[in-house]
């Protein structure tokens, strides 16, 4: 095909003022505007038409919403709250036990979004390219249990950027956005006001505080989360399973998980898990280069799955089937791991175990991914791997790098290519 | 824990994994390497997009964009020469497009195209010949 010559017709001046008006967003973060020496490409403003940017603001909700402090009051606050051992013996004994949890989160090229230079010094050739689209989330939470009853608060920031094309200034880039994230990650209810989303830049601060009490077979907890409203969970610690849902109210999306298992079955212990959760359309962007929330529920993704665990004590077979949008594998990921990796929780003191256990965990393998043309993905399988090192058990410190990590892409299906590092540390005193 | 076990099933996984790996199959589209017809590709993803959001299902919104590909090919323009971020604007109009707008349209592309003066930039039909408001190009039948 014949390219275009320099003398080729050009759009309309019409076009070119309203398209270099909207297509470009103003709020570009400064991190990401910091000029290495001699590079005068580094004032970049995503194209606020492309399809990739209408994915960004899907992406920069979704870690909101999954790396918040909601997600780690769930995982990091009340299931040890609840697994801590309240004996007869110590009932009614003045002290009681504190929890602790920190998490954070960091995924690396979510999406390449496309951007026009703005410098004029930026050679022409440099125009046109695109950068990654970088998100990160950190949240910090405490728990106070007494006998049957307890007390519990969350805060968590989470946001988003394009990064810089340079690797070193990337990395600094995200070291820095993380320790200033750490100076105001437990202040969520008065920084909340500064909450933003402005194009693939997003700053979200968050916090859950609420009450537990411990029913015996089931502990109830009763919340308030900044960002949603009212929180609610009931959880069972002695069932060889759990269903869990959670309902947006104010997008309608629901997603429901089962998990079944392990069962000890002598030479594997098996354990079956299935998750539906809303396959959400990107919304409509705005003159001003905000997209809308978008459709809830356009389409559904459907996966069930099962997970060998504990082959001769050391390796792990997951395998999954989506259902839903299509027809295919889901999973297939071998671990390899050390004698205790997948010990449960026994008592909550996970950090403060008294012999500090080291597990450690590899793995590979694959996921499939449907064709999804709407989020720019032709589908078929991509190859995932990483490493896991814990200290202390699951609610220990846990130290997590992954390149294309399964859930993040069940989460994100078009963050295909990305890095993640996850950082946790609990424990119970 | 015997070493040489370990060592058995390190092996093992790792043949698994690169296994997998040899047969993956997968490609995401990549603006940055079309390059003269990135903004073309991406008209053919929103307008996906927008139909996906607006009851198409997965599957209708898949085979709009089939057939965005099936009718149309697009035009390579030289981003060195020419003021490339105007011709995004019809990605930009085209996922503007409120459901209501989305269902009138529906299969018809050329209306989808219609919505911005940069869309018959970017696309002419499979045969050659230019979309209205497009430029008949040399060599063109």
């Amino acid at each position: 095909m014949m390219r275009r010559a320099a003398s080729a017709p050009r759009p309309t001046a019409a076009i070119g003022l309203a398209a270099v008006v909207a297509l470009t967003l103003s709020a570009a973060p400064a991190l990401s505007q910091e000029p290495p020496a001699g590079n005068d490409c580094q004032n970049v403003n995503p194209i606020a038409g492309s399809l990739e940017y209408r994915l960004a603001a899907l992406a920069l909700r979704g870690n909101a919403q999954t790396y918040g402090a909601a997600a780690l009051t769930d995982r990091g606050l009340l299931s040890p709250m609840s697994r801590l051992e309240i004996s007869e013996e110590t009932r009614g004994d003045d002290e009681g036990s504190m929890v602790l949890a920190f998490s954070m989160n960091q995924t690396f090229g979510v999406l390449d979004v496309p951007t026009v230079e703005q410098n004029s010094g930026c050679p022409r050739e440099l125009k046109y390219s695109t950068r990654p689209l970088d998100m990160a989330g950190m949240s910090f939470g405490f728990g106070y249990r007494q006998d049957d009853w307890g007390l519990f608060y969350a805060g968590s920031v989470t946001y988003s950027f394009l990064a810089a094309d340079n690797g070193p200034l990337r990395g600094m880039i995200a070291g820095s956005a993380a320790i200033g994230a750490s100076y105001v990650v437990l202040l969520g209810p008065l920084i909340d006001s500064a909450n933003r989303e402005a194009g693939v830049v997003s700053f979200n601060a968050d916090y859950v505080v609420g009450a537990f009490y411990d029913f015996g077979p089931v502990a109830a907890a009763l919340g308030f989360v900044g960002s949603q409203g009212l929180y609610a969970r009931l959880g069972g610690v002695d069932i060889g399973g759990f269903v869990s849902g959670v309902f947006d109210a104010d997008t309608g999306v629901a997603t429901l998980d089962l998990e079944l298992g392990p069962y000890d079955l002598g030479p594997i212990s098996p354990r079956i898990w299935g998750t539906r959760k809303a396959i959400v359309a990107p919304g409509v962007t705005d003159a001003q280069g905000l997209t809308g929330r978008g459709t809830t529920e356009a389409a559904a993704w459907s996966v069930a799955g099962v997970e060998l665990q504990d082959i001769s004590g050391m390796l792990d077979l997951r395998f999954a089937w989506m259902f839903e949008p299509e027809m295919r594998y889901s999973e297939a990921i071998a671990t390899v791991h050390s004698a205790r990796y997948n010990a449960p929780i026994v008592d909550g003191k996970g950090l403060l175990d008294t012999d500090f256990p080291v597990d450690f965990a590899l793995f590979g393998g694959v996921v499939g991914l449907p064709q999804m043309r709407y989020y720019g993905l032709e589908g078929g399988a991509v190859f995932s791997a990483g490493g896991e090192v814990r200290v202390g058990g699951r609610a220990g410190i846990v130290l997590r790098a992954v390149y294309n990590d399964p859930a993040r892409l069940t989460l994100f299906p078009y963050s295909v290519g990305h890095f993640a590092i996850d950082y946790g540390l609990g424990g119970a005193f | 824990m015997r070493r040489t076990g370990f060592a058995g099933f390190a092996g093992s996984t790792l043949l698994l994994a690169l296994g997998f790996a040899a047969g993956c199959d997968y490609t995401r589209v990549d603006v940055a390497q079309q390059g003269p017809t990135a903004a073309c590709h991406d008209v053919a993803g929103v307008i996906a997009a927008r139909s996906f959001a607006c009851g198409a299902g997965h599957d209708g919104a898949n085979a709009r964009y089939d057939a965005f590909y099936a009718r149309y090919r697009c035009i390579e323009w030289d981003p060195i020469t020419t003021p490339y971020d105007e011709l995004w604007h019809c990605s930009f109009r085209v996922g503007q497009l409120d459901c209501e707008a989305v269902e009138a349209r529906g299969d018809d592309l050329d209306l989808w195209l219609a919505e911005s003066a940069a869309c018959p930039l970017l696309v002419e039909r499979i045969d050659g010949t230019p979309l209205p408001g497009g430029i008949a190009r040399e060599g063109s039948e």
